[in-house]
């Protein structure tokens, strides 16, 4: 619930009661509505509290919704039920605080990885592998990376159940699990 | 030697016959690709020839089946003047021409893979084959003398630091070819094709002009659209989070 109504998405007036806060003092609910911070998400039935001068978010609900909140020494973290994080509030003195503008979780990409094995694949006009670690160990040619390429590496990008039998004996499960 | 075709489509250079020639000692191969089947002879003596001089040895012997390309009075003339000595197979019976037969479907194989893997047109066909044949030549292992046929043809080892993706996406540097204005782009977008056989220059299809050109200053992008798809989403991105984000270990959930 919040006491500003400048922060609201969308809102909706209608007088709904009280809330009633830890020294018995009583605050008029005015209405309820969303916020949001642009693009990741947003939180629904938030309460325009009269007079309040905090925002603040219930554990409670978010918990009945599904996510699960963690407090730890210095932040916290909201997850949501696939268990990932969705927010992370930091701690200030003794309070918990979220800061929803820059809380943009989308994913940044931060650094890529070229599969040097699949290129050299492609390079080699799609030679066997075990004939590229071949031309690597007896040492046949010059300028090729020492990579070793693996049957598994070729393995993972398939399919499941593309997968031929050959390829699915348990040693190999065993390696796609770790994988 | 082996000639295969017609193919359906024309090539990009107009061919629609491919002839190949397999080095039986060292298994080394050239792809000589012609428009018309008659212009076999022709080709198979500008080969001949360049290779007598390079090599600085006679050809003892050809091998062909008995396609009227190979058996007719151009090349007897040639292989009587030449004292070579022409094998043929015996007639109906191509396991006897097996060796380049066995070659002619590794290229086809290889250009088909090439071909279909991100879609390129048929007609740039030769060009898939050609660079199959200069890959393989570089590639394979002879068995017995665990040797590639380049190490056993030229003597040295293949190098292979060039090679790059058939089909990539490339950039062409515009290096006084045309004149160009002040703010023009300096690259052409390309498509890399194959290694020249004569020069060590890439062949590029050059997007912008449309025509096939030789060009050493090139570019690459040899990311594969299809393949980026099928990365695994990345399971540690929550780890990748927290280390941005926190600088402590936490339990896990």
């Amino acid at each position: 619930m919040t006491g500003d109504k400048t922060k609201f998405a969308k809102l909706e007036l209608k007088e709904e009661g009280f809330v009633t806060y830890g020294d018995n003092n009583k605050g008029r609910i005015l209405g309820n509505g969303v916020i949001t911070n642009g693009s990741s998400f947003n939180i629904k039935n938030v309460l325009l509290v009269e007079g309040l001068k905090h925002n603040l978010i219930s554990i409670s609900q978010l918990c009945d919704k599904g996510f699960k909140v963690m407090f730890e020494p210095n932040n916290c973290l909201i997850y949501d039920a696939h268990g990932s994080i969705v927010l992370i509030g930091k701690r200030v003195n003794n309070i918990y605080l979220l800061d929803l503008h820059h809380a943009s979780f989308s994913i940044h990409c931060l650094h890529t990885k070229e599969d040097d094995t699949w290129l050299w694949n492609r390079r080699l006009c799609h030679i066997h592998m075990q004939h590229f670690n071949r031309l690597n160990r007896k040492q046949l040619v010059e300028g090729l990376p020492k990579l070793k390429l693996r049957r598994i590496d070729c393995v993972k990008h398939v399919k499941k159940e593309n997968r031929p039998r050959s390829l699915l004996n348990p040693k190999m499960l065993c390696q796609l699990k770790d994988l | 030697m082996d000639l295969f075709g017609p193919s359906r489509t024309m090539s990009f250079g107009g061919n629609l016959y491919a002839l190949v020639i397999v080095d039986d000692f060292s298994r080394y191969t050239w792809t000589l690709f012609l428009a018309a089947k008659n212009y076999t002879f022709h080709a198979f003596k500008i080969l001949a020839n360049m290779l007598e001089n390079e090599k600085s040895s006679k050809i003892v012997s050809i091998r062909s089946d008995h396609g009227g390309e190979f058996q007719n009075e151009k090349f007897e003339h040639f292989c009587e003047k030449h004292g070579i000595n022409h094998i043929l197979s015996a007639p109906r019976t191509q396991q006897q021409n097996g060796v380049v037969e066995r070659k002619n479907r590794s290229l086809e194989k290889l250009a088909r893979t090439m071909l279909n893997e991100n879609s390129l047109p048929k007609y740039f066909w030769a060009d898939a084959v050609n660079t199959a044949s200069y890959v393989l030549n570089r590639v394979l292992i002879r068995p017995i003398y665990k040797k590639t046929p380049y190490k056993l043809f030229q003597g040295r080892r293949p190098i292979l630091s060039h090679l790059k993706v058939f089909r990539c996406k490339c950039f062409i540097l515009n290096n006084g070819k045309k004149s160009l204005g002040k703010f023009d782009a300096k690259a052409n977008e390309g498509v890399f094709l194959g290694y020249a056989t004569q020069s060590h220059v890439y062949r590029v299809y050059n997007k912008i002009l449309m025509i096939v050109e030789k060009s050493m200053h090139v570019v690459f992008d040899e990311t594969n659209p299809k393949l980026q798809d099928q990365v695994p989403k990345n399971a540690n991105e929550e780890d990748l989070l927290r280390s941005r984000f926190l600088h402590q270990k936490s339990p896990l959930l």
